[in-house]
């Protein structure tokens, strides 16, 4: 079983999320900000991080950085799931090593489940 | 006339024409105005010492006084530019000390009127009009170098300790006047020991200077481009109608009123090209303020919607209904939350865009007496769920057991308190929002105090404006659209004799504190 690491400060999107990937057969475990998520990164070793960026504490920016410079989290592949503007942050957020970007309002959560489905097979990750 | 007095005349007028600008700027701190001073009293020096070239021999002397009290001035002014211009918080100087540095002025007028071994020789040389001086200019010089000296001194001073675009301006006006106080020193002061004759140098670094002081003030964007070519036109044609004057004397006060026509012409002229570059700037500024407000409005508003879609996306297509019932209810509430936020945040757009065409006024059919202890309780109970998703302590408190009703609007009178109470919970990471009504004598008083970042001092005097958000809060993590403040304020106004009002401490927190009349 796949297991998901969602970094998202909004409950309601976290209820959502956890949901809709437990009910078609994932893992998933949350950080309510990007500093718990950093640490869980490290400690729990997820196959896939989903990413918000706009977060108190340390922002989805910040956590990816981290990510992609610890040895320990470099290989996990992050994807941002965002309310921010894609035109603005999409080509910074892939240069910084992002799979893809995704927005909140564009992506609905059952395509979410079934693109990162998709992603991890291809990828034979699990 | 001689291409060197013309030039002196010319720079003479440039100095009157700064003189004109700092004026138009607005005489706004001390700095300024002893700028103005300055170039009032370089303007006559320089003046002074071109009819000393032009004029008759006879009148030579008097124009040379005329220049040597000026200079004396001059370096005056300057020493009390640089003290305001460094001493930003210095509000004013005794009464005992401006005499004391207006000493050295008082002793050259009477030296200099006096005929006190200041000017020992008066003569016409085959280069021109000379002077020899006699020991009474020893003391002259001192005056000049200790008072230019210590100003150039504590103008670097100042540079050394300045950073971003103070110091690359004070580097121009720094390499301006400390090239022009050397020049003047030189060939104004030191020089005409030995002979007078380089005497009309010395002014010609104050083109140096100007263009400096012109190019740090241009190349920041202080003016527009507009601006400054407008007053340089205006400048060089008043020079030339000024310079017409003494030409020859026919039609005199012809060419005099010419010239004064001009100066009126050319000062409505830059006044209305000012306000236009005035009225662009503002337009500029509404314009980025819009598109920060278009930013954090599209994804404050995107936020609720995406929960909203997602979760109804999940009944549509039939998860959710696999759920128990208990779980089901669980997602309907959310998509009810955050209709409501959304619905709020969609009111706070409309509103502050309908207070901006006018004064915002309560409706009038609509206003009955409020009762402001029900209504704070249910803005309590409304902002519950978000200050325990934070930890945060919500309390209401009050102080009178019967609270006169107000007369309001309850639409907007529940929109201008929620709004602090959103602020107040959304900017405090730990402690408590206590909401206090109290009554004394004809007022209602209703206090909110929180424990949260509290607004810096530099940002207190903005805190009501549109789109504004304090600097600490805007490093924070917030959907805050900035309205929000702006939008409480505009009701609170509305009511009559009512106000609102602010106390903070930055880390501590910050109470508002809002008054009706019963």
């Amino acid at each position: 079983m796949a297991k998901i690491l969602l970094i998202e400060d909004d409950n309601d999107q976290i209820l959502l999320y956890h949901t809709v990937f437990k009910m078609n057969g994932f893992d998933i475990i949350s950080a309510i900000d990007g500093k718990i998520g950093l640490n869980r990164a490290k400690n729990e070793h997820p196959d896939l991080i989903i990413l918000d960026l706009n977060m108190e504490e340390m922002s989805g920016e910040e956590v990816i950085k981290r990510l992609k410079k610890n040895p320990e989290t470099k290989n996990i592949p992050v994807i941002i799931l965002t309310n921010m503007d894609k035109k603005k942050f999409q080509s910074q957020m892939l240069e910084l090593g992002a799979e893809y970007f995704w927005e909140k309002t564009v992506v609905m959560p059952l395509d979410v489940v079934k693109k990162v489905r998709d992603f991890l097979e291809k990828n034979k990750i699990k | 006339m001689d291409i060197k007095t013309l030039i002196l005349f010319f720079i003479s007028l440039l100095n009157g024409g700064l003189a004109a600008l700092i004026i138009f700027r607005g005489l706004k701190n001390k700095a300024n105005v002893f700028f103005f001073l300055t170039l009032v009293a370089t303007f006559f020096w320089v003046f002074g010492l071109s009819m000393f070239r032009f004029g008759s021999f006879e009148n030579g002397i008097y124009w040379a006084m005329l220049y040597y009290i000026s200079a004396s001035f001059c370096t005056t002014y300057f020493l009390y530019f640089v003290v305001f211009f460094v001493n930003k918080n210095l509000r004013k100087i005794s009464l005992l000390k401006h005499s004391l540095i207006h000493l050295p002025n008082i002793i050259t007028i009477i030296i200099l009127l006096a005929n006190f071994h200041f000017i020992k020789d008066y003569t016409l040389e085959p280069w021109g009009k000379s002077i020899k001086l006699g020991p009474a200019y020893f003391f002259y010089t001192t005056h000049i170098i200790s008072y230019m000296g210590y100003a150039i001194f504590a103008l670097i001073k100042r540079f050394r300790k300045a950073s971003g675009i103070e110091k690359t301006q004070l580097n121009f006006i720094v390499f301006g006047t400390v090239t022009a106080g050397i020049f003047a020193i030189i060939f104004n002061l030191l020089l005409p020991f030995y002979t007078y004759k380089f005497v009309w140098l010395g002014p010609y670094s104050l083109m140096i200077m100007a263009v400096a002081i012109t190019y740090a003030i241009t190349k920041h964007h202080l003016m527009g481009i507009k601006t400054i070519t407008s007053e340089i036109l205006v400048g060089l044609l008043l020079s030339i109608l000024f310079i017409n004057i003494f030409f020859n004397d026919n039609n005199l006060w012809f060419k005099i009123i010419i010239f004064l026509v001009a100066v009126l012409i050319g000062y409505f002229l830059i006044k209305s090209v000012f306000k236009e570059v005035r009225q662009r700037e503002h337009i500029e500024k509404l314009m980025k303020m819009r598109s920060e407000f278009l930013d954090i409005a599209s994804h404050q508003l995107k936020t609720p919607i995406s929960v909203i879609m997602g979760t109804a996306s999940m009944f549509k297509e039939g998860s959710i209904g696999k759920l128990p019932e208990e779980q089901q209810q669980k997602f309907v509430d959310n998509i009810y939350r955050k209709a409501v936020k959304l619905s709020g945040i969609v009111r706070d757009i409309l509103s502050a865009s309908e207070f901006d065409t006018e004064k915002f006024s309560l409706p009038e059919g609509r206003l009955e007496p409020v009762d402001l202890e029900k209504l704070l309780v249910k803005i309590k109970d409304d902002s519950k769920k978000e200050a325990d998703e934070k930890g945060l302590e919500l309390n209401f408190i009050k102080t009178k057991a019967k609270i006169s009703p107000i007369i309001s609007d309850e639409f907007y009178l529940t929109q201008a308190i929620a709004n602090i109470v959103d602020n107040a919970i959304k900017y405090t990471k730990t402690g408590k929002i206590d909401i206090m009504l109290d009554e004394d004598k004809k007022k209602v008083i209703l206090k909110i105090k929180d424990t949260g970042v509290g607004i810096p001092e530099g940002d207190k005097n903005r805190m009501f404006g549109k789109f504004e958000r304090a600097r600490n809060a805007r490093d924070m993590y917030t959907d805050g659209s900035g309205l929000g403040l702006f939008i409480s304020k505009e009701i609170i106004d509305a009511h009559s004799e009512a106000s609102i009002k602010f106390n903070s401490k930055e880390n501590e927190g910050t109470e508002f504190i809002i008054t009706f009349q019963t």
